[in-house]
């Protein structure tokens, strides 16, 4: 019985003990009679088992870390905000120590968190979770989180009710919204599925017309307004090069403020187009990169990860 | 939509038009989506149908051609070519007409024709009909050649006799509907990924694919199955073979055909393909959960039988399979599909 229309899953639960019946003494006899193989194999397991052990430990350091009071061991350059409801608190992880200047005083201080990441976050597409939280930014975004990583996850215990990646809207900003989007899709896939991670918008153009300001999200947005507005005024166009380039009430009006900003709601919409995706895009086989970039440029829009 | 025929309807025609009507309306529930993935979608049921016939035992090659516009297809096999006699059930139509505009119409459903079969038991061809712009199956039997055209779902021409003809086989082309998806423009890699799976899973088969937008055409045939599938996945994936040697499984007890391969790597994460009756099981299922216990508890079994105890560490089902690339294929047969009543 397969479950759905379009057949994703069997469903016959008289199938697993058949299978398992059939297959498991080929196994075993395959392995007695392949002494090297079955050494092979086996050296791999304990080899697994050992690094599983070494990654476990890693974690739980960083949770020790984090004892009773929770708020003082929180990371240094994080701007908390000062509701400890995480109900109505929201994260923005922003680009750099200028647009995070920008942001902590746009925000409303009450429940906007901000915490500034530096450069590049580390690809953890290929990382187990021991080796990613080696990384300082990945510990500070855990810590900031406060959900605890790898089997310990507790989506109970997200500090915020909304996680917002707020990055510039130029190329350097994609990677790193591509890189998050890794992280978060490979080591706490439970925060996508549960619809707490947003991408927010912020505008690339300003159009001055008399008094009014208005701002633009993309090129077509732009056009729309600039069709909207009287012909024969006068019109000013200014494009944003990044976040840092608004300054704090821009940045609060069009962005930050829950009342005029776009957030994207990120979600997984096939959990294995998006699994392969993601190794193509970040996995360490720089060809099968190569490839993908050239030719699927136009399908990349497509996938709604 | 009001015709000249409109007096000849009788219930069962009306019924069958709301059956269709409810694809158009809700096409997500037959398809999966409007997305890129629905769109692919039509392709593989039409695909599913030929690897039917192949399954049967009566096509050994299949053909699929996307055309010159890059949305619209024809798809062609060497089996039987759907009947175009009257339909026992439907008076004045042809077999041809009620599978292609009857919802849960074919072979499939209630014949002893197919023994194994992956096609949504009909539900697939009139649901690419419903969903194209223009659909033209051309049927090759009983010594001639036979043409009818849809559009949307509704035929628009008689089934008619064309010319005689040697051989026998099924050619569909069809256009995907632009009132119903986004975008209408096929990719190359999914479907040249797609069928190559397929010439994996179905040893024997021989599939061509005929990309006319870029001038290329590809050939797919693997006499080796799934054997030669896990070895070029080790190598796409540049996974490090633990061993090199794989293991390999089959039975086939008339009702019940398995197949599996395996091999460890040194890969991280654990891997597995499964299929049933040929179609990709993307969440696995009842199938793969089998063959993951019974390598948990083989190894075990194993461990515990040469007394292999490593110091300082616990063994976890996680660490047994860590690196572990596999394929697993069931072919069911029908009596097993429909021993249960759909679960959900």
């Amino acid at each position: 019985m397969f479950q759905g229309q379009t057949k994703e899953k069997l469903n016959n639960p008289e199938i697993t003990s058949q299978v398992e019946g059939f297959v498991r003494p080929l196994i075993e006899n395959w392995l007695n009679q392949n002494a090297t193989i079955a050494d092979a194999i086996l050296g791999r397991i304990i080899l697994s088992a050992r690094a599983r052990q070494a990654s476990r430990d890693a974690i739980s350091q960083v949770k020790r870390k984090t004892p009773g009071s929770r708020k003082n061991n929180l990371p240094g350059k994080l701007l908390d905000c000062r509701s400890n409801n995480a109900a109505e608190s929201e994260l923005f992880i922003v680009e750099g120590d200028s647009a995070g200047g920008t942001a902590a005083s746009g925000r409303n201080s009450r429940i906007q968190a901000i915490l500034p990441l530096r450069g590049k976050i580390l690809n953890t597409e290929s990382l187990n979770i021991g080796k990613a939280m080696q990384n300082q930014e990945i510990q500070d975004l855990v810590e900031t989180l406060g959900t605890g990583i790898g089997p310990d996850f507790d989506i109970h215990k997200l500090r915020y009710e909304r996680i917002i990646l707020l990055m510039d809207a130029d190329s350097d900003g994609y990677h790193i919204s591509t890189l998050m989007l890794a992280f978060f899709f490979r080591h706490m896939p439970e925060l996508i599925r549960q619809g707490k991670l947003y991408i927010g918008q912020p505008p690339l153009y300003r159009i001055t017309s008399g008094s009014k300001n208005l701002y633009a999200l993309d090129d077509l947005h732009k056009e729309e307004i600039l069709a909207s507005l009287p012909a024969n005024r006068k019109v000013e166009i200014g494009r944003f090069k990044g976040l840092g380039e608004m300054n704090a009430s821009q940045l609060k009006e069009t962005t930050l403020d829950p009342k005029n900003r776009v957030l994207l709601k990120v979600g997984i919409e096939n959990q294995v187009e998006a699994d392969e995706t993601f190794h193509q895009l970040l996995g360490k086989d720089a060809s099968e990169r190569y490839r993908i970039i050239m030719s699927e440029a136009a399908l990349a829009d497509d996938l709604d990860v | 939509m009001a015709t000249a025929t409109q007096s000849e309807y009788n219930a069962s025609d009306i019924e069958v038009l709301e059956g269709l009507e409810a694809v158009r309306r809700r096409p997500s529930m037959y398809i999966g989506g409007v997305d890129n993935r629905g769109l692919h979608h039509l392709l593989w049921e039409v695909v599913d149908n030929c690897v039917d016939e192949f399954l049967a035992g009566h096509a050994d090659t299949i053909k699929v051609v996307l055309h010159k516009d890059g949305t619209s297809l024809t798809i062609s096999d060497n089996g039987r070519g759907i009947p175009v006699d009257k339909h026992p059930k439907f008076k004045k139509k042809s077999a041809l007409e009620v599978i292609l505009t009857t919802l849960h119409a074919g072979g499939k459903f209630s014949d002893k024709s197919y023994a194994r079969s992956g096609g949504l038991h009909g539900v697939g061809s009139s649901v690419v009909n419903a969903l194209s712009e223009e659909l033209v199956a051309t049927i090759h039997r009983d010594g001639f050649e036979w043409i009818q055209r849809y559009k949307r779902g509704r035929p628009t021409t008689q089934l008619k006799k064309v010319k005689p003809f040697k051989g026998h086989g099924t050619v569909i082309f069809f256009r995907p509907d632009t009132e119903i998806f986004r975008r209408t423009s096929y990719s190359h890699d999914t479907i040249r990924q797609h069928l190559e799976d397929i010439s994996f899973i179905h040893a024997g088969l021989s599939i061509r694919f005929v990309d006319e937008p870029r001038g290329e055409t590809h050939e797919f045939h693997q006499p080796e199955g799934i054997k030669a599938y896990l070895n070029k996945l080790t190598e796409d994936e540049k996974k490090k073979p633990v061993h090199e040697s794989i293991f390999t499984a089959e039975k086939d007890d008339g009702k019940l055909k398995t197949e599996i391969v395996l091999r460890w790597t040194e890969s991280t994460d654990e891997q597995f393909r499964s299929y049933v009756n040929g179609i990709r099981t993307h969440t696995g299922g009842t199938h793969l959960n089998g063959v993951r216990s019974a390598i948990v508890k083989a190894i075990k079994n194993y461990m515990e039988v040469h007394s292999i105890k490593p110091k300082g560490v616990s063994i976890s089902a996680e660490d047994i399979r860590e690196g572990i690339l596999g394929i697993v294929s069931l072919f069911l047969s029908d009596q097993c599909f429909r021993g249960r009543p759909r679960k959900n």
